[in-house]
């Protein structure tokens, strides 16, 4: 199967070289620890009774560990999208790809969803760090219980990042812009902070965001919340992962015909 | 006279792996003792194949490697104690077409070289307008490099290293990779360029005919000395007893070759047109060896005496031709 | 005549790294929201979590009861300390890749006027970001500063700066040898990230973490300067000398150690890609 073997050779070109995988642990802890600390810091302690009241969950390190983790992977596609497809381009690869009969849209997905993978093995290091070194209270059965939503949460992001698939083959350069855009998420979908300090629009904005709804829900059902306590989120995911979906794929289709035209090149 | 360029014994080995405390390495020689003059106003030409230490004997010249023993001195000075002393009165050309800045535009680059090499304000200037007009960018001063055909590039890479006015100028493969016209363009330039601003020219190639035409002396290298040094015509000379040969074949094994004759070499090879050897045969050797050639399974397609080259020189003295 | 040379030098290498950087104009405007970014969250988790613009907690800690104060002051020696850090190695890295690093090599030029030459811009860029943002701050975030401690902190950087640059070249001398150098660069990045106290007291990491974080010199500078910018240099007279004596040595432990790692790179050769 195509995918397979795009995966293969994403997960061997990333894993072939340990301080590879040694340094992206690395910066994903390193940020992670920063946000921590100084709200420790500012605390005085990890317990905030304002951040319990406005979000369910009070303990600062737990909050902020889960919608780090989920953040770094649902900029993934988006990475994979505008660096995967670039470093092909820029290699010159993108076009046999383009011409083997897997087609480009099966190898992007493949590739995003590769990317998206291997993060998620990072993250998954990093979290486990994270539990230890803050001693967040982890509970296998509420992790368990998390799982389909994050499963589903996958599902958004993927459809979300693609659509950096289509840009980044019409207007080549928008690493920087990509950038600013993954810090934009950061900020205003509440990962280190509650919404409620946002001002009434930026929250109704941060509402489109996947990751602001997937990162609630996993953060209540972790604390031991049931699954009744999410459904507003899941309802949320729902509705806006086969809209991002369709919004990808017809950006993308219409950046493949448009590519057609003027060429894939441009290196 | 001293000589512009001296190079005594110059050896230089590469360690395998980085060479940490404690860490055994291995070494391998690259340069295993050559030694050369080269005078003012000469143009000097270093022949070999790929790997025989062309590359690092420049590096070496212009300071960027420093070598393992031996010594080489440029314009009297020594190129390791000496270095930034070498460095104001020289130039260089490198090998593969990533030498400039891409995101800058022509001019922008010289300008950058101009500072770094120390020129005075106005005399950059002047000399910037000059060398673009001399190599014929002056038009597209303003365009990024990045959009530059190879010859543009590489015609560029020649300005700069003329910015600063060099004695001496080092030219490492300087038509690889090149189309025809473009070849020819940086050939004449060279020519001119030592004949009428009596500049000092050494410059590497593995390409027979240019080192053959442009150079006033060869030092032919392999494997990290040099096994012969004189003008084209006097080591042309090394083979014009008896008579040279290219031989058209088909379905001949390469390793058969040597079995056959081992003065023959493989000069090329083409799918299409088959393989052609090469060797100095006297006259009466030559139906032996056909009749060899058919014996191992040969189909011989042609056979013609051509004029001795310096790829002929090469394969009398080290029994391979010079591809890449 | 040899100091207006080098000068012209300097000059032309900050041009070309101006002009390089001109052809990336989006990464100015990523570099220059990232300030925002920070400071941002760092003012919203005080607010999400305290409800307050001021932390009695922070303020028993450090002296420091305005946390956006305080991270903002760590930002600054951050970004100060990691342009010469990265921005010594991508200047390596960067003509590496490009091919350029042998021709500006081969040229009469110091290596030291090439390094400061390409972070020049970088520390204009920095200058100007610190205009714009504290302004910046003031108005939106509330931000209390006032001019005279900020220019004796200011001063304070400045002392912390040799040992910096010291750093920045040792780095510059082990890249020349790496086939892939990314990783060790962020891995490097990441170090001095953590180790700096930008957003927290290093008083709050692990005992060993907080030894290494004291034998760099970026913890040194950034906890000495927010200490002159409330109390002045007489309540700081320690830490200052500590600064200049731990300055000074990296300042001449990075110029040996790129030294070395030069004149071992002539010997086995530059890496190219």
């Amino acid at each position: 199967m195509a995918f397979l073997a795009v995966m293969e050779k994403e997960f061997r070109m990333f894993f072939r070289y340990p301080l590879r995988v040694v340094s992206s642990v690395l910066v994903g802890l390193v940020f992670l620890v920063q946000f921590v600390y100084f709200g420790q810091a500012v605390l005085g302690g990890r317990y905030s009774s304002i951040l319990q009241a406005s979000t369910g969950v009070g303990d600062y390190p737990t909050y902020a560990l889960i919608g780090y983790v989920l953040w770094w992977v649902s900029v993934s596609p988006m990475e994979a999208s505008v660096w995967g497809i670039r470093r092909e381009l820029q290699r010159g690869t993108l076009e046999s790809n383009v011409a083997s009969p897997m087609g480009l849209l099966e190898m992007v997905v493949s590739l995003a969803l590769s990317w998206m993978l291997m993060d998620s093995v990072i993250m998954a290091v990093v979290f486990l760090t994270g539990v230890i070194a803050f001693g967040v209270s982890l509970s296998w059965f509420a992790l368990l219980k998390a799982l389909p939503i994050v499963g589903l949460a996958f599902l958004a992001f993927l459809g979300s990042g693609l659509i950096f698939a289509g840009l980044v083959m019409i207007f080549k350069n928008i690493g920087p812009f990509a950038q600013i855009f993954e810090f934009l998420v950061l900020f205003i979908s509440g990962v280190f902070f509650p919404l409620s300090t946002l001002p009434a629009w930026v929250v109704s904005l941060s509402k489109l965001i996947p990751l602001t709804h997937s990162a609630n829900a996993v953060r209540k059902l972790f604390v031991g919340f049931p699954y009744s306590s999410v459904t507003g989120e899941v309802a949320w995911l729902l509705l806006l992962t086969p809209l991002y979906w369709l919004a990808s794929y017809a950006l993308f289709k219409w950046a493949e015909r448009t590519a057609r035209v003027m060429g894939y090149g441009g290196y | 006279m001293m000589p512009t360029i001296k190079v005594k014994d110059l050896r230089k080995s590469y360690p395998k792996r980085i060479p940490l405390p404690f860490r055994r390495v291995e070494w391998v020689e690259a340069l295993k003792g050559i030694s050369f003059k080269v005078r003012k106003g000469e143009l000097f030409g270093l022949l070999g194949p790929n790997g025989a230490g062309k590359t690092t004997t420049i590096k070496i010249l212009t300071t960027l490697l420093e070598p393992s023993g031996g010594s080489a001195k440029v314009l009297g000075y020594d190129v390791v104690s000496q270095a930034r002393e070498v460095r104001r009165r020289i130039n260089l050309v490198a090998e593969g077409e990533r030498t400039l800045y891409w995101r800058l535009s022509a001019y922008e680059n010289l300008r950058y070289f101009s500072n770094i090499y120390y020129v005075p304000k106005d005399e950059a200037e002047k000399r910037i307008r000059e060398l673009l007009q001399l190599v014929g960018l002056w038009e597209r001063r303003n365009d990024l490099v990045m959009g530059f055909s190879r010859g543009m590039k590489q015609r560029l890479a020649i300005a700069k290293a003329l910015i600063n006015d060099p004695e001496v100028l080092f030219l490492d493969e300087p038509t690889l990779g090149l189309d025809v016209q473009s070849a020819l363009f940086v050939r004449e330039f060279v020519e001119r360029l030592v004949k009428e601003k009596r500049k000092t020219v050494l410059l590497t190639t593995h390409h027979m005919a240019e080192a053959e035409r442009l150079c006033d002396r060869i030092a032919i290298i392999d494997h990290g000395r040099i096994i012969a040094l004189n003008t084209p015509e006097n080591l042309k000379r090394l083979v014009s007893e008896g008579e040279t040969v290219e031989i058209r074949v088909r379905n001949l094994r390469p390793e058969k070759v040597k079995e056959v004759d081992g003065r023959l070499a493989v000069s090329e090879e083409d799918p299409t047109r088959g393989t052609l050897l090469r060797g100095n045969l006297d006259e009466e050797d030559l139906p032996r060896v056909v009749e060899g050639l058919i014996r191992a399974g040969a189909k011989v397609l042609s056979v013609e005496r051509v004029e001795p080259t310096l790829e002929d020189v090469f394969i009398k003295l080290t029994g391979r031709a010079l591809r890449d | 005549m040899a100091v207006t040379e080098e000068l012209g030098a300097l000059i032309g290498v900050a041009r070309k790294s101006w002009k390089v950087f001109l052809s990336y104009k989006l990464w100015f405007v990523s570099d220059l929201l990232m300030g925002f970014f920070f400071a941002g969250n760092a003012l919203l988790i005080g607010i999400g979590l305290t409800g307050k613009r001021h932390s009695e907690s922070l303020a028993q800690l450090t002296g420091y009861s305005d946390y956006l104060l305080f991270a903002v002051l760590g930002f600054m020696v951050l970004g100060f300390g990691l342009t010469f850090l990265s921005g010594f190695v991508w200047s390596v890295v960067d003509e590496l890749y490009a091919g350029t690093l042998e021709y500006s090599f081969a040229s009469p030029m110091r290596r030291i006027t090439f390094f400061l030459g390409n972070v020049l811009v970088r520390l204009a860029l920095n200058g100007l970001f610190l205009l714009i943002y504290v302004p910046l701050f003031v108005v939106l975030f509330d931000l209390r500063i006032e001019v005279v401690p900020f220019l004796k902190g200011l001063a304070v950087l400045l002392l912390g700066t040799p040992g910096m640059v010291g750093l920045g070249l040792a780095a510059a001398g082990i890249v020349l040898y790496l086939r892939d150098p990314g990783p060790f660069i962020s891995i490097l990045e990441m170090l001095v990230f953590a180790l700096s106290g930008a957003m927290y007291p290093i008083s709050i990491l692990p005992k060993p973490l907080q030894w290494l974080a004291k034998a760099l010199p970026y913890a040194p500078t950034t906890e000495t300067l927010r200490k002159v910018v409330i109390s002045g240099f007489s309540g700081a007279v320690s830490g200052i000398a500590y600064l200049a004596v731990i300055s000074l040595a990296y300042a001449f432990f990075g110029y040996l150690t790129y030294k070395w790692s030069e004149k071992q790179a002539r010997k086995i050769g530059l890496k190219s890609y």
